[in-house]
């Protein structure tokens, strides 16, 4: 599978800690080789999107284009094009 | 010279200034904007540290030398996976010490060797022989409160709701309970040396061994770094609050009861710190500018602070987001016009360019 580039879309609670930096070009052949991408990029993100046991946080929402990334298989889902991902706070928290 | 206050609230952190007259202040924010802010620190450098939280995306430490830019610490504390704990929230940080310690719910203990750069878990307590028998209290299972021995670096304590007072006698190796004479309020069939709902501490800075104690069920003071406790409740109104401060220079104490812990709302619905001039024996009301009645907000446990002037500034933070200071050691009260977000904690520094 080649890796596609994809652009990364964060929330402005999210932006708060990057310095107001809220989109990134990545690459990777699926969700979470993207997400390494990023946290290389910007490595004090990692901790606000994934936990303890490195999945996403439960109330952390992902979306793969439209489609939310728990409905695409979670982290390992294949990126089959060209994409945006975007990350935002669910309204489960609150 | 001057005071900064950083207030950190349920949405963001926001800096208070004043000269030393601490009768003009500045308010400036709120810096993480979104972000519940639930500690600061700074360190003998003049290094400051603020730890945000979220119910979202989770706590972090920050460092800033200058209050405006602020860096993450990405090898923060962090619990490794096969732990099986969460990191909720950062309760305190100490940074006034070659060794730095960080406090954390779901409760343990960090602590960096290097400036704050990297922390590592402190597994004498974390792995504690009674950890098996730890429950939360409502506001969780944390590690929220820290002291040093300033004649003895390998002596500390540390409290954890609602578990107890643990002491270290070697440098962080071992911790032992401390909170014998404590009522207790959660009994372990098995472990009686735990189930106190230490609150809050505050510590003779001559004699480190002399310590008070805000309990979930009292008021109570050590002569002896916790071996016993003795309860002295003279003239409180309630066994129950939260925070609990020492003015250095006369020690007297200032604490804000709450009629608890059913209900957690000042007593008869009145705003009143109380103060204690002999070393807790006795308390007595001080309301001198502060709402007379129909109050009926909450002081949470990190939310009031001392600065190290004389006469003493005092200042504490509410639940409804109101700020309230004295700056003759408790005669006279005024409130900062700004209504802020749920208030979580006030950290006082000197400074000298306020």
């Amino acid at each position: 599978m080649p890796e596609q580039e994809v652009e990364i879309h964060i929330s402005s609670v999210l932006a708060m800690i990057t310095g107001g930096r809220k989109d990134y070009k990545c690459a990777g052949s699926n969700v979470r080789l993207v997400f390494e991408n990023l946290f290389t990029q910007e490595p004090s993100l990692r901790v606000h999107i994934l936990d303890e046991n490195n999945a996403v946080r439960q109330h952390v929402l992902v979306y793969v284009g439209e489609e939310d990334l728990r409905w695409l298989g979670g982290l390992d889902a294949k990126l089959s094009g060209p994409t945006d991902i975007t990350i935002l706070q669910a309204v489960s928290g609150g | 010279m001057g005071v900064l206050i950083i207030v950190g609230t349920a949405k963001g952190a926001f800096l208070v200034r004043s000269d030393d007259n601490r009768n003009s202040w500045t308010v400036d924010g709120p810096h993480f904007r979104g972000w519940k802010v639930t500690t600061a620190s700074r360190n003998a450098s003049g290094e400051y540290f603020l730890a945000t939280a979220s119910d979202i995306f989770g706590p972090a430490i920050h460092r800033s030398t200058d209050l405006e830019n602020w860096t993450q610490i990405v090898d923060g504390p962090k619990f490794e996976e096969d732990v099986g704990r969460k990191l909720n929230q950062i309760w305190f940080l100490s940074t006034n010490a070659d060794d730095y310690y960080t406090g954390v719910d779901e409760a343990g203990l960090f602590r960096s060797t290097d400036t704050g750069n990297s922390w590592a878990p402190v597994p004498g307590l974390n792995e504690h022989d009674t950890r098996s028998g730890w429950v939360p209290g409502a506001g969780g299972m944390c590690a929220h409160t820290f002291l040093r021995d300033s004649r003895n670096p390998d002596r500390m304590w540390c409290g954890i709701s609602a578990v107890g007072v643990f002491r270290t006698e070697d440098g962080g190796e071992t911790w032992q309970p401390r909170n014998e004479g404590v009522k207790v309020i959660i009994p372990d069939e098995d472990l009686s040396e735990i189930g106190y709902c230490v609150h809050a501490l505050a510590q003779d800075p001559e004699d480190p061994n002399v310590i008070w104690q805000q309990n979930h069920v009292g008021m109570y003071r050590t002569h002896d770094g916790g071996d016993s406790w003795q309860s002295i409740q003279n003239g409180l109104p309630s066994t129950f609050g939260f925070p609990i401060v020492l003015d250095p220079h006369t020690k007297w104490l200032y604490s804000f009861p709450l009629d608890g812990d059913e209900f957690r709302l000042p007593v008869d619905g009145k705003c009143q710190v109380y103060r204690s001039q002999d070393q807790g024996e006795s308390w007595h009301a001080l309301g001198n500018g502060l709402p007379e009645s129909r109050y009926h907000a909450g002081v949470l446990r990190g939310a009031m602070d001392i600065d190290g002037h004389d006469p003493c500034g005092i200042y504490f933070g509410t639940t409804s987001g109101t700020v309230h200071y004295t700056n003759d050691r408790g005669e006279k009260w005024y409130s900062l016009p700004d209504i802020l977000p749920r208030i979580l904690t006030v950290k006082v520094f000197s400074v000298s360019d306020a």
